[in-house]
């Protein structure tokens, strides 16, 4: 790993430290709320305020930073009408594009 | 009726998916059909996500993950039913279940085969996080940022366990994903959130304590890229 990638990953992990709560939800209460936070987004409800810690616990947890977005997009997806078929993401994963 | 693609879709209210889906008869069968095309479709779309361009992955392995997973967050979704409480579409909170499934599974994939010992060493001269010199804007610069980097090193050295050291280590600068950590460790996510949480109260109130703000040490790191 080069330095200036060792660097920056310390700045992004020092900027989590300055965020830290002293109570912060788990992943699992996360996951419970997160279908939650992602449908106030749909409906352009201020979800960030709604669910704070949900929204503190995704700026921490890049793992549920991860789900969070392809669920963003999914839902986002099914309100426009534009999730690929699954006969279109067969052909994108056997040709492997993304 | 909604068409996305082709794909044929009766649009549900939360109420009309429960009844259907606790019913039995052609109600119940046709909305499981519905609800594995949702979920089918999820976990498709998650590893279609989760490939990287040119990626090495066989292509009909990886339908046959998603499949698997869109199954197991089916029967993960059926013996949750009475956990939905209605405060989101029933179709956004079934999409989590295979997202969920379908994600970690592409990055315990992605991992396998590649053991954390062959990572670089945890040590105590902490090269596993920055490089030893870090070049200032100043001389006063740098010299600030040799006293903040002794005191972050003393920190880590001093106030954290050795499992919290090896799990910042990890997954924040080797970049392992959690799912991988977890297995490696036989633990289980929450346990290992914590663990980083309290490694983060210790390292904030440390440096509070020792009169630098984490605000300015961030500036101090943000300048050298």
């Amino acid at each position: 790993m080069t330095s200036s990638r060792k660097t920056l990953n310390l700045r992004k992990w020092l900027e989590q430290v300055q965020e830290t709560l002293p109570e912060e939800i788990s992943c699992s209460e996360c996951f419970d709320l997160i279908s939650t936070y992602v449908d106030l987004e749909m409906d352009e409800e201020p979800a960030q305020q709604r669910l704070p810690l949900v929204h503190q616990h995704l700026k921490q947890c890049q793992v549920c930073r991860d789900e969070y977005e392809l669920l963003h997009d999914l839902a986002l997806g099914e309100k426009e009408g534009a999730v690929p078929s699954i006969e279109e993401l067969r052909r994108r994963i056997q040709g492997g594009l993304e | 009726m909604a068409c996305h693609s082709g794909v044929i879709l009766s649009v549900r209210t939360n109420e009309q998916w429960l009844n259907d889906l606790r019913s039995s008869g052609p109600e119940q069968a046709e909305a499981l059909e519905e609800l594995r095309t949702l979920l089918l479709r999820g976990s498709l779309y998650t590893f279609s996500r989760s490939l990287g361009p040119g990626s090495a992955w066989n292509g009909e392995e990886v339908l046959r993950l998603a499949e698997d997973c869109a199954q197991e967050a089916l029967i993960a979704i059926l013996s949750h039913l009475s956990d939905f409480r209605g405060d989101s579409k029933f179709t956004t909170w079934a999409y989590k279940f295979a997202v969920n499934y379908a994600l970690s599974t592409a990055r315990r994939e992605r991992w396998k085969g590649i053991s954390l010992d062959e990572l670089s060493p945890l040590n105590d001269d902490f090269d596993w996080i920055s490089s030893a010199a870090l070049p200032g804007n100043s001389p006063a610069q740098s010299i600030l940022q040799g006293e903040v980097w002794m005191e972050i090193r003393r920190i880590l050295k001093t106030e954290l366990t050795d499992r919290q050291r090896q799990v910042i280590k990890w997954m924040v600068f080797d970049e392992v994903p959690m799912d991988v950590v977890v297995e490696r460790l036989g633990s289980n996510r929450n346990a290992v959130y914590k663990l980083l949480h309290d490694a983060r109260q210790k390292v904030k109130q440390q440096l509070e304590a020792r009169g630098f703000s984490t605000a300015e040490v961030i500036e101090l790191f943000g300048s050298q890229r």
